[in-house]
């Protein structure tokens, strides 16, 4: 019975470099890796951030948090995404002036990994502002570069990422991920549906499981500051040829 | 003697090759092919269609190759199709029997097979052999009535976040002669929560009249009620430069607003207002992909440029654009944003092969269509809608669109 359940966790999982973050980008749990998922390939999903994670607007970080995003490969080396996020229960009307935060993110490949390199991604997050398309003030504004290489053994596939995140633009608030970031990726090649994730987001120590079931489901679910319960999932799919 | 039986011979060879030829036309017309000829030069046979059958013209045309190998057509070396729109020859598409023969006998797959054909957009001296042409299956005539879902939507309002307006649409469409098309357009709302005037009633009545001349000039023609609430005519002059990887559109139109009510009455028909623009496309053919600069007056006939970036996976379109004009927007918690950015999503709708085109034909729409302005109360920069014309499904006649569409299309 366990070998059959084994087998079907072993046909319906799989290992997945590619999959998304908190943020909507590609990365490990909260933290943005440098890898670009194919040519065509497309996430919808949804994350959640507890009370305290996600500070928007007056109302600060009281609400817990549902950002919804949608991101593409639009090249090669190409990431955008839009993501349109809830802070849950938070009234829209003109004495609450909340309004769900709309938000805008680019990432170029500017170095794709090599058998002695590791891929280096540039990451804009939310700086619609800086390319003149709105004067409202970014909340989730970073910007950043952050590199990712993986290794394999016989047993485990290890993926380190570091990034630095450096307000190129001026911003008017704090950055999301502000100086080093970093994190690792860990899965065992018997169990290769199932990733293991440590990472350092700039101001805490986050941790998180993440799986793929039937290769376009990802599910992931971990702890911010190692106590607040958070995740994510998304489904993928493809607009290209192959 | 001999060359008595070798003629005869000869003859006999070249009836044969004449009636597959036939048989072929005949079963293409059979299928719901139209505006279907075919002339033979020495080993190469040449056919012209017209597909109104797939919604996707790769998917037709791959269909086309599949279906070949029933016919005996060993008598020719290649195959070359001239694809039309609207009877108006758009794409020259040629295979070796061969290859395709190797296709079919699992020697090379369906990416060695498209890699090896060719396609061209340049027409002109293919066109010529089907002057004397007999036609068969004309498209003229035939009424289409594709019905398909709109969706409109607002953010951004405290007293009510999200407002949307959900439509029917059921458009009639007509091709009355070569590049001559009838387009009337009913919305039916369906679901409204938006405030303001929304009626359920017709938005576009027009006659367009599209023409192709040489070295690759396209020029297109409305008038009559037109999309966004205007009475008038619009024309379109589009030049492609070094095949289809540069074109420029000069675009002018004089129109009214105006609009027709529920009882079809015409209200509001005043302000006559003069539209132009001069666009500049460069097609990035390995990502499929218009890089795109327009400069003139958008719909609200302000001044001013957009830049637009439109990747396209085959049916899927995906565009990002940043526009800049004299009217400036409004943004979110009132602020003035000095241009405008978004993007736009066109995913296909429905059917993927309809019914045999008839006298009267109901289809599902080719697409659906979701815009997404960051500012969504501003007027700034919002493109003119055209209506059908020969530009709507220009794209899918690029050769790199037919190679790609073919790689994932054609099955031995």
């Amino acid at each position: 019975m366990k070998q059959i359940f084994l087998v079907v966790l072993y046909t319906l999982g799989s290992f997945c470099l590619f999959s998304q973050s908190l943020t909507g980008t590609n990365g490990l749990f909260k933290i943005p890796s440098a890898y670009i998922a194919p040519d065509g390939n497309s996430y919808i999903g949804a994350s959640f951030y507890p009370k305290g994670y996600y500070e928007y607007l007056n109302a600060g970080s009281r609400y817990t948090a549902m950002p919804t995003f949608i991101t593409l490969s639009m090249y090669e080396r190409v990431e955008i995404m839009f993501r349109y996020t809830h802070q849950l229960g938070h009234e829209v009307n003109p004495q609450t002036q909340y309004f769900p935060d709309r938000m805008f993110t680019l990432r170029y490949n500017a170095l794709k990994e090599g058998k002695n390199n590791p891929a280096i991604t540039v990451g804009l997050h939310d700086v619609s502002e800086a390319f003149g398309g709105t004067t409202a003030i970014p909340w989730f504004l970073s910007t950043y570069l952050v590199a990712s290489k993986s290794f394999q053994s016989n047993s485990f596939t290890v993926s380190p990422t570091i990034g630095y995140a450096y307000d190129v633009f001026g911003a008017s608030r704090p950055m999301i991920f502000d100086g080093v970031f970093a994190g690792v990726e860990l899965t065992a090649n018997q169990f290769s549906y199932i990733t293991v994730v440590a990472e350092y987001d700039s101001s805490n120590l986050n941790v998180a499981l993440k799986t793929t079931v039937l290769g376009h489901l990802h599910f992931a679910v971990g702890l911010l500051d190692m106590q607040a319960l958070s995740g994510f999932f998304t489904y993928r799919f493809n607009l290209s040829n192959r | 003697m001999r060359s008595f039986i070798l003629v005869g011979l000869w003859s006999l060879g070249l009836f044969s090759a004449h009636a597959q030829e036939s048989q072929l036309i005949q079963s293409l017309s059979d299928q719901g092919f139209e505006n279907l000829a075919s002339v033979a030069k020495g080993k190469d046979l040449y056919i012209t269609y017209e597909n109104n059958l797939y919604r996707f013209e790769a998917k037709g045309l791959a269909n086309i190759l599949m279906n070949l190998s029933e016919f005996d057509l060993d008598a020719y070396e290649r195959i070359h199709f001239l694809l039309r729109s609207q009877d108006i020859p758009m794409a020259i598409v040629s295979v070796s029997l061969e290859d395709l023969s190797a296709f079919k006998n699992g020697i090379i797959d369906r990416f060695a097979l498209a890699t090896k054909m060719q396609f061209s957009i340049e027409i002109d001296k293919i066109e010529d052999y089907f002057k004397a042409a007999e036609r068969m299956n004309s498209s003229f005539y035939k009424i289409d009535i594709p019905i398909g879902l709109r969706f409109d939507y607002l953010l951004g309002d405290f007293n009510d976040g999200f407002q949307s307006r959900t439509y029917v649409n059921s458009r009639v469409l007509s091709t009355l002669g070569r590049g001559t098309e009838f387009e009337f357009d009913f919305l039916n709302i369906v679901q409204n929560d938006i405030p303001g005037r929304a009626i359920s009633s017709p938005v576009t009545m027009k006659i367009t009249q599209s023409a192709r001349f040489g070295q690759n000039t396209f020029l297109s023609a409305s008038l009559g009620y037109l999309p966004q609430g205007r009475f008038g005519m619009y024309t379109r002059f589009r030049n492609y430069l070094d095949k289809e990887r540069f074109y420029l559109e000069l675009m002018y139109g004089v129109t009214r607003n105006g609009y027709l009510d529920e009882n079809w009455a015409i209200q509001n028909n005043r302000n006559s207002d003069a539209f132009w623009q001069a666009v500049f496309n460069y097609r990035w053919n390995k990502y499929d992909t218009d890089i795109n600069l327009a400069y003139g007056t958008f719909y609200a006939a302000d001044l001013g440029y957009k830049f637009q970036i439109q990747r396209q996976f085959n049916e899927v379109y995906f565009s990002l654009f940043y526009a800049r004009t004299d009217v400036k927007s409004s943004g979110s918690f009132g602020s003035v944003e000095p241009a405008i950015i978004g993007f736009s999503l066109t995913v296909p709708f429905g059917q993927s092969k309809f019914i045999k085109p008839g006298r009267i034909r109901a289809r599902t729409e080719d697409q659906f269509y979701l815009l997404y302005r960051y500012s969504g109360f501003s007027s700034s920069g919002i493109d003119i809608l055209y209506g059908n014309d020969i530009f709507s499904d220009i794209r899918e006649f690029y050769p790199e669109v037919l190679r790609k569409g073919l790689m994932k299309h054609l099955k031995p």
